[in-house]
């Protein structure tokens, strides 16, 4: 495997009435999409701000492409970030917003048109940016993240405010970054964003890591297998002799957790029992998500 | 690999974002009238003067308020950042932050420089024409320069004030404030009071007018007067530089 391009290590972020993020050790590899995933609150956004300098780590240490964020020597060609849509001045126009941020890292004038092109804002490049919805904002700090044509992008929500043709066209810029090989790093609360998107999951409740895991296994561990039998306490019984574990549904069927389908297949012919009907059943990853995050959630809606 | 962005660049990134919001503007048409206007009414209210300084001194009033304006430019290239967040989309691309808010301060004090240099030219202009003196105003007599200059170094100064207060404080509201009270209020409010301490006091307090004539405030001989404004100005500055550093954004 490639070298990781992000490194938290024992990564500790204490304010004044609450420790956001825990002791956190995760590295963040090139050539795929890693979703960063977490409840509200959960620390996502702290843990983004330490690795690019904005906030200092109480202890631990971060670094991006070896060293230290701050000691980059060219930040933007190295490294895009979007962590508040709403990080620009509101008297400002989309193209001086973005000029200034290009000049900054010596990147040339001309970068402004492509990357305003790319996001869709060229007709609104010389507007004042107060005017922007949220899903326009989105879009100009994409922009801004593009600009140095980076190896490595840190995006925090990029999806938030965004219409459903955004949200695709931000799936598969975020596939295509990935596919050309750089390391793309980007944070939801929403697994279902996640689904179609990322490769790997890192997964945060109230600031610990609660799992660091390829998107297939955490997906392969929650599944099950639907069967159906027309003798299915006999079915059932042969089931757990075979080490699976039963669970009989509202419908009739059975659901099996820990063998595969194959092996549900050969248990019930064994036992001369007929099928009529055997499914893998694909835990949705909301499902997956809930049942590891349903302890580490910081802001609970009163149970009624 | 290169040595890294040069600080230029980092320059010409902080001009753009000075002149692509309006309040730049506001406060630069602001500090031109004010000054302008005030230089020309003094100057025609004054019919004649002993030495062409004085007539200059005389004509150059309106700094006293109108610099008002360059340290709200000063405040307002900090504030306005930490206000909008739009800090956080620097700090991303510029993560040295003593490197940015120096490359800040020189855009903020060459235009404040500029701007003071056009100034005291149209004031002097002002008192030339329009006041008598034995002599003429000569732009290029000694003392004539002296006192143009010393206004131009403090409206440089007011600007570093500026930030410095700017990046100590980040509220718009609390630097506009403070540097209104130290240049403007407080000198003259503790000349006025009586007692010797807080005439001494007010002489350490960073005026605007700098020099002889020291705008209802207690005189104190220019060489003092600038190392006083320019001591509030670099320790403004300095403390905003390590707090900048150090804190979160």
């Amino acid at each position: 495997m490639l070298s990781p391009v992000i490194e938290l290590e024992a990564l500790t972020k204490a304010y004044r009435s609450k420790v956001a993020v825990s002791d956190l050790t995760v590295t963040v590899h090139p050539g795929r999409v890693t979703g960063f995933l977490g409840p509200n609150g959960s620390g996502k956004t702290t843990t983004m701000r330490c690795v690019l300098g904005l906030a200092r780590p109480t202890s631990g240490t971060t670094r991006v492409l070896g060293r230290p964020y701050r000691e980059l020597a060219h930040p933007m060609r190295r490294v895009g970030a979007l962590i508040d849509p709403r990080a620009r001045h509101p008297g400002r126009t989309a193209a001086a917003h973005l000029l200034a941020l290009a000049r900054s890292n010596g990147l040339p004038a001309s970068r402004v048109d492509d990357v305003l092109e790319l996001v869709g804002l060229s007709e609104v490049a010389h507007d004042r940016v107060r005017g922007f919805s949220l899903g326009m904002g989105q879009r100009l700090g994409i922009a801004a993240a593009l600009l140095g044509d980076p190896d490595v992008l840190l995006l925090d929500e990029p999806v938030n405010g965004l219409d459903p043709e955004g949200i695709r066209w931000v799936r598969e810029l975020l596939r295509d970054l990935a596919d050309e090989g750089r390391t793309v790093l980007v944070s939801s609360h929403l697994m279902s964003e996640m689904e179609d998107t990322a490769d790997h999951l890192v997964v945060l409740g109230r600031g610990r890591l609660l799992a660091d895991v390829p998107m297939a296994d955490l997906l392969g561990a929650h599944s099950a297998v639907r069967v159906r039998s027309p003798q299915a306490p006999v079915l059932a019984a042969a089931l757990q002799r075979a080490g699976a574990t039963i669970e009989l549904q509202i419908d009739g069927s059975l659901r099996v957790e820990g063998l595969d389908p194959d092996q549900v297949g050969d248990v019930a012919f064994l036992a001369g029992v007929r099928v009529h009907e055997l499914t893998r059943v694909t835990a949705s990853l909301e499902a997956a998500y809930l049942t590891l995050t349903g302890d580490e959630v910081e802001y609970r809606t009163a149970a009624r | 690999m290169s040595r890294g962005i040069p600080f230029s660049a980092v320059v010409r990134s902080e001009w753009t974002r000075l002149w692509s919001v309006r309040s730049t503007w506001w406060a630069t048409a602001v500090f031109v009238v004010v000054v302008g206007a005030a230089g020309a009414l003094a100057a025609a209210g004054t019919d004649t003067a002993e030495r062409a300084e004085v007539a200059v001194q005389t004509a150059l009033i309106g700094f006293g308020f109108g610099q008002l304006a360059l340290l709200v430019v000063g405040v307002l290239a900090v504030t306005a950042e930490h206000a909008s967040g739009s800090a956080v989309a620097t700090l991303v691309a510029v993560p040295r932050r003593t490197r940015l808010l120096l490359a800040r301060t020189v855009v903020v004090a060459t235009w404040c420089l500029m701007l003071g240099v056009a100034l005291v030219a149209a004031c002097s202009l002002a008192a030339r024409t329009l006041t008598a003196v034995p002599g003429g105003v000569d732009p290029t007599d000694p003392e004539v320069l002296r006192t143009l200059g010393l206004q131009v170094g403090a409206a440089g100064l007011v600007g570093v004030l500026g930030v410095g207060l700017g990046a100590v404080l980040r509220s718009t509201a609390g630097a506009v404030g403070l540097g209104t009270a130290l240049v403007l209020v407080l000198p003259p409010v503790l000349a006025l009071s009586g007692p010797r301490w807080a005439e001494r006091l007010s002489q350490a307090l960073p005026m605007l007018r700098v020099g002889q004539d020291a705008f209802f405030s207690v005189p104190t001989s220019w060489p003092v007067g600038m190392g006083v404004v320019a001591a509030w100005a670099v320790g403004a500055w300095v403390i905003g530089a390590v707090l900048h550093e150090r804190r979160d954004v």
